[in-house]
């Protein structure tokens, strides 16, 4: 068994946090769900290098952070591209004792993920190490990362090496399929069109919380006013002035915005890959067609997932 | 009248009557109580009048919970109680923490002693938890008590401070920035990320405030709780 030993931070990137399955089940006692915001780059990475999908990756966004090993560690990285002395997605490398790598994203993709062969030595908050933004500061110690940080791995051979999958397309359609919200009726027929009609633009001040658009939703008439009730990632709130924010991992719980739209569960991966000013559009779908967009989208994760040891 | 809706395609919604009420509020927690231990039930998020029941796809549909659901007895509608468990809160009402009490003993002109009397006389339920992890909605207030809020939000507000809002009492778990008026403050932690069991508060939990000195307040602020030292 290799001693416990560390990857040093040598500077984080612009945003990179530690993240798993989150913290499903604690949604009563108003905390996020949490974890990986694309979650199938999120298992994927962790099937190369034969890890089950419990254990946590690093999140990077936008810039990547520098990294050096103090142990040979296997690495696998997706949404990231060759760089001096790095990585490209597809199959695990090497890093040896010592060696330093700066991991650069694909301009594509505004989140990536590196998973390393082995276990993680972090400590947990509510069965989780995902980073958990509370008042000021995150939790649990550590889950963002800073230069200067050492993270305890205590890493593994890899065997068998797995392959990259070539399993189906994830997605045909470009737009972003949604179910009606709960508050969708209480809209005019003039927003619900524009809703459905408008390019969207994703603004700057998105993040993990919430996706912000740029463009607002005209309302000639008010929404009545609305008593907190349960949201989700996906759930689409607006605003009084017809802003629109698709919440995400990190969202609160509880929302008073009425919630005019749901993007699918299958969809999401897509949005946390979008960068400022992506274009997004929104389509609307059927119940019964959207249970079997979802149950497609979750036996792509499940033939991407290792099992538990 | 109960109402099932879809949220995502693996969560119902469950919505009663859109109002905030005590009898409407129990009944969320009464069905939270009884789906908590339901096997392929994933996440519960209760709320004022709703309820969003997330399920493993694998164990359940949307129709399949809903005739479940149906078909559990409503036999305890008819009782008073809540479900959930009752818990003694200490309060310090003293103006260094109460930093609205002035503009709050003007605007009801009524002593502040009077107010702390009221604000302390009944329990409160934990109606739903959220805005901050641990946060708990506690209502609802005495009429005289229902407060708007404040015009401009606070940069900080400290961790245990007791703010009012509508008809609305609540405590930050966290330093953070608050719209509510503050009336007091706890010593209590309500949010310890060290324990494996952070928060003090469950949904439904019945809350009954009373009030302390500021040197019991510091007294107890050297001590540590956890839930069942505050079981009433």
């Amino acid at each position: 068994m290799p001693e416990p030993t560390a990857i040093e931070v040598l500077s984080p990137g612009l945003f990179s946090t530690v993240q798993d399955l989150g913290r499903m089940g604690q949604q009563h006692l108003g905390v996020p769900v949490g974890g990986a915001m694309d979650r199938l780059a999120a298992r994927k990475a962790n099937f190369l290098v034969g890890n089950p999908a419990s254990t946590p990756v690093i999140e990077m966004t936008l810039k990547g952070p520098r990294l050096r090993f103090h142990q040979d560690l296997w690495v696998a990285t997706v949404g990231c591209q060759n760089a001096s002395g790095t990585l490209s997605d597809d199959r695990p490398r090497l890093a040896r004792a010592g060696e330093e790598w700066t991991i650069q994203l694909n301009p594509r993709v505004c989140r990536a993920y590196l998973a390393i062969a082995g276990k993680w030595l972090l400590p947990e908050l509510l069965g989780s190490k995902s980073a958990f933004w509370v008042g000021a500061r995150y939790f649990p110690e550590g889950a963002r990362l800073l230069a200067g940080q050492k993270i305890p791995v205590q890493g593994k051979p890899l065997e068998p090496p797995r392959p990259w999958l070539r399993a189906g397309k994830s997605n045909p359609s470009k737009a972003i399929r949604l179910l009606p919200g709960p508050e969708w009726g209480q809209f005019p027929l003039s927003a619900q069109h524009q809703f459905l009609q408008q390019k969207w633009t994703v603004a700057s001040q998105s993040n993990r919380m919430a996706l912000q658009l740029k463009e607002n939703l005209i309302l000639n008439s008010t929404i009545p006013e609305m008593i907190s009730a349960p949201v989700w990632p996906g759930t689409i709130q607006c605003t009084r002035s017809g802003q629109l924010m698709i919440l995400m991992f990190d969202a609160q719980t509880t929302g008073g915005y009425p919630r005019i739209g749901q993007v699918l569960e299958a969809d999401l991966d897509r949005l946390a890959q979008c960068r400022t000013g992506a274009p997004i559009s929104l389509v609307l779908v059927q119940a019964a067609q959207a249970e079997l967009i979802d149950q497609a989208y979750r036996s792509q994760l499940s033939q991407w997932t290792l099992p538990e040891k | 009248m109960r109402q099932f809706n879809y949220l995502t395609t693996n969560c119902l919604l469950v919505e009663w009557e859109a109002r905030i009420d005590r009898e409407i509020n129990r009944q969320v927690h009464s069905l939270f109580a009884q789906l908590k231990s339901t096997p392929g039930i994933t996440s519960l998020v209760p709320a004022y009048h709703s309820l969003a029941i997330h399920f493993d796809p694998k164990h359940w549909d949307h129709r399949q919970l809903q005739a479940f659901i149906l078909a559990i007895p409503e036999g305890e509608e008819d009782k008073n109680e809540a479900p959930g468990t009752s818990l003694r809160i200490p309060v310090c009402y003293s103006p260094n923490f109460a930093l609205d009490h002035q503009e709050l003993a003007a605007a009801k002109q009524k002593k502040w002693s009077e107010l702390v009397n009221l604000h302390t006389e009944n329990p409160y339920r934990v109606y739903l938890i959220g805005f901050l992890p641990g946060f708990p909605y506690l209502g609802a207030l005495p009429q005289l008590w229902a407060t708007p809020r404040r015009a401009a939000p606070r940069q900080k507000v400290a961790a245990g401070s007791v703010g009012v809002a509508g008809a609305q009492t609540g405590i930050y778990p966290v330093d953070s920035p608050g719209g509510w008026s503050v009336i007091g403050r706890t010593p209590i932690a309500i949010f310890q990320p060290e324990r494996a069991d952070p928060f003090i508060f469950q949904p439904g939990d019945q809350v009954q405030f009373y009030a302390i000195s500021e040197d019991q307040f510091w007294q107890m602020k050297q001590q540590s709780f956890t839930r069942t030292d505050l079981y009433a």
